[in-house]
């Protein structure tokens, strides 16, 4: 592809790689600052995509790399965002009825980084376990642990009921 | 049962396994299928950890666009680009070596990470083929670097540019050259290049991701109902709207696949994709009274036949609109509160939505 191809790139992507960003970043003014940045890369080497239809996912590896230059050089961890110790989840919100999206994207905002990116490849980018694994250059299974943790804290942000109710609940109506 | 009576291990797999089929074959699945034969109400958990799933993914496609942001991009573009210019004819009045890198493009190692995949992904190409030339410099390497002397590379080799050498270049290209319009000239005989590369030049809509969908979408609506290739007619019995025409929905999941146009005059569009494709998940015969899915401009609901029919009703609008085009179920009953069950994140269904995202995008651009 060329760089006068950015312009059709620009036209087809700029608002799924914003929202991308902006779940990576959780914020609108970071999330823009990384969708320009990465079509200015885009940009500079449009020459190295050869495939059209990986065009997609390769604004997405940009957009990632973007994040985590900033992640690294701007955000201290903040307590609230430390690792999260799975036997202290209260397991729960197992039940989407009522969770409201807003709801949901506040939860996500206050993930940290990485469970946050982890998400976002699985279910923005629609990538597998293999191919998370692949690209943050980790063991297949620390991937598939970090999402489940990371379902695990938004479940714990959203409400505090014990998943045993649920199943105890399932149990009544069977 | 308590909480913390569940093992982390059975947690974790719950979380990670995504999909039917991956609680039925996956090796890794084993103690999820041990610890659920042993506690069946384990199953409607997990099944309800995919209504949580899907509504992940709906956060995470739900977000609201800011306006002008394609041209604040361009802008943004356009102002590095001058940037770079100028900087480059500054240095070059100067008389000094020109830094053609932009902060902002700077090579690191973690853009070469994330893109490491996409390298290797990459086809052969002919162009990456070594050259005569380049077999030579690896030659030389070779031979250099078992002398200690020697092993630095050397940016300039006088041997590079000797006339042997551009000699066997010069045969090579035009040897390439010949061969390329020749083949060119086959092609175009053959009328390849005819709807492919010409519908792209004529300013056909650019959607890179979509260019094969964009090519291959008929402008053309068939409205010889009788004509459509599906004998088993859609589920008319579940819809208020009747089908006005028809035109091919070719996948590569189904290239036989074919879509109704629905819309009511003067109305909303509204679509149902038929497609043949044997991954129906848990979806159920008739169509869901609200949508499954609500995407920024239209809603979907999705069934599935016994005949490994899947039909997709898409229309254009909110989950409303969609509601009215779809009649109350009569004598079946099911809690329709979760109705995010139906998602299946196999890759088939996602590539099927996939591509029924891109006819929309293509015909009613976001």
């Amino acid at each position: 592809m060329e760089r006068g191809d950015v312009d059709k790139l620009i036209e087809l992507y700029a608002g799924r790689i914003y929202r991308y960003s902006f779940r990576l970043t959780s914020n609108e003014s970071d999330a823009e600052d990384v969708v320009q940045q990465t079509f200015l890369i885009a940009h500079q080497r449009i020459d190295q995509l050869r495939d059209p239809e990986s065009a997609f996912g390769w604004l997405c590896a940009i957009a990632r790399s973007c994040f985590l230059k900033t992640t690294r050089r701007n955000r201290p961890v903040a307590a609230s965002t430390m690792e999260l110790n799975v036997d202290e989840v209260a397991e729960n919100a197992d039940h989407p009825d009522w969770i409201e999206e807003e709801q949901l994207g506040n939860a996500l905002a206050r993930l940290n980084d990485e469970h946050r990116l982890v998400l976002a490849m699985y279910y923005f980018e629609q990538l597998s376990y293999q191919e998370i694994a692949d690209r943050l250059q980790l063991k297949i299974g620390t991937v598939m642990s970090r999402l489940a943790r990371a379902k695990s804290k938004l479940r714990q942000l959203l409400v505090p009921i014990d998943m045993s109710e649920s199943i105890e609940e399932s149990k009544t109506n069977q | 049962m308590n909480h913390s009576q569940i093992p982390n291990q059975i947690r974790e797999l719950m979380d990670v396994c995504s999909s039917q089929q991956m609680l039925a074959d996956d090796a890794n699945m084993e103690p999820l299928r041990d610890w659920m034969n042993e506690n069946p109400a384990g199953m409607d958990l997990w099944q309800r950890l995919r209504d949580f799933d899907a509504t992940i993914e709906k956060t995470f496609v739900t977000v609201e666009i800011p306006s002008g942001l394609s041209d604040r991009i361009r802008d943004r573009i356009r102002s590095a680009t001058q940037d770079n210019n100028n900087h480059d004819t500054d240095n070059q009045e100067r008389g000094k070596s020109v830094d053609r890198i932009n902060p902002a493009y700077a090579m690191d190692e973690e853009l070469d990470r994330q893109l490491a995949a996409f390298e290797l992904e990459k086809q052969p190409s002919l162009i990456s083929k070594p050259s005569p030339v380049q077999q030579d410099e690896s030659i030389e390497k070779k031979v250099d670097s078992s002398n200690p002397l020697v092993a630095a590379p050397q940016m300039f080799s006088k041997k590079k540019f000797s006339k042997k050498k551009i000699q066997k270049w010069s045969i090579g290209l035009v040897t390439a050259l010949s061969l390329a319009l020749i083949g060119y000239g086959v092609m175009h005989w053959l009328g390849i290049f005819d709807s492919n590369v010409n519908r792209l030049a004529d300013g056909h809509p650019s959607d890179v991701e979509a260019i094969a969908w964009v090519r291959n979408i008929p402008a053309h609506w068939n409205r010889d109902l009788e004509s459509a290739p599906t004998t088993d007619y859609p589920t008319s019995n579940d819809l208020t709207v009747d089908p006005v025409a028809w035109q091919p929905f070719e996948t590569k999941y189904d290239p036989d696949a074919i879509v109704y146009d629905y819309t009511p005059s003067g109305q909303e569009n509204t679509y149902l994709f038929v497609l043949n494709v044997a991954d129906k998940g848990d979806l159920r015969t008739s169509l869901p009274t609200s949508p499954r899915y609500e995407a920024s401009n239209y809603s979907v609901g999705q069934s599935h036949d016994e005949n490994n029919h899947l039909y997709v009703l898409v229309v254009m609008g909110n989950a409303n609109t969609y509601r009215k085009r779809v009649k109350p179920s009569i004598g079946i009953v099911y809690n329709d509160s979760k109705g995010s069950s139906w998602v299946d994140v196999s890759p088939q269904m996602l590539g099927v939505l996939g591509d029924i995202d891109n006819w929309l995008n293509a015909r009613h651009p976001r």
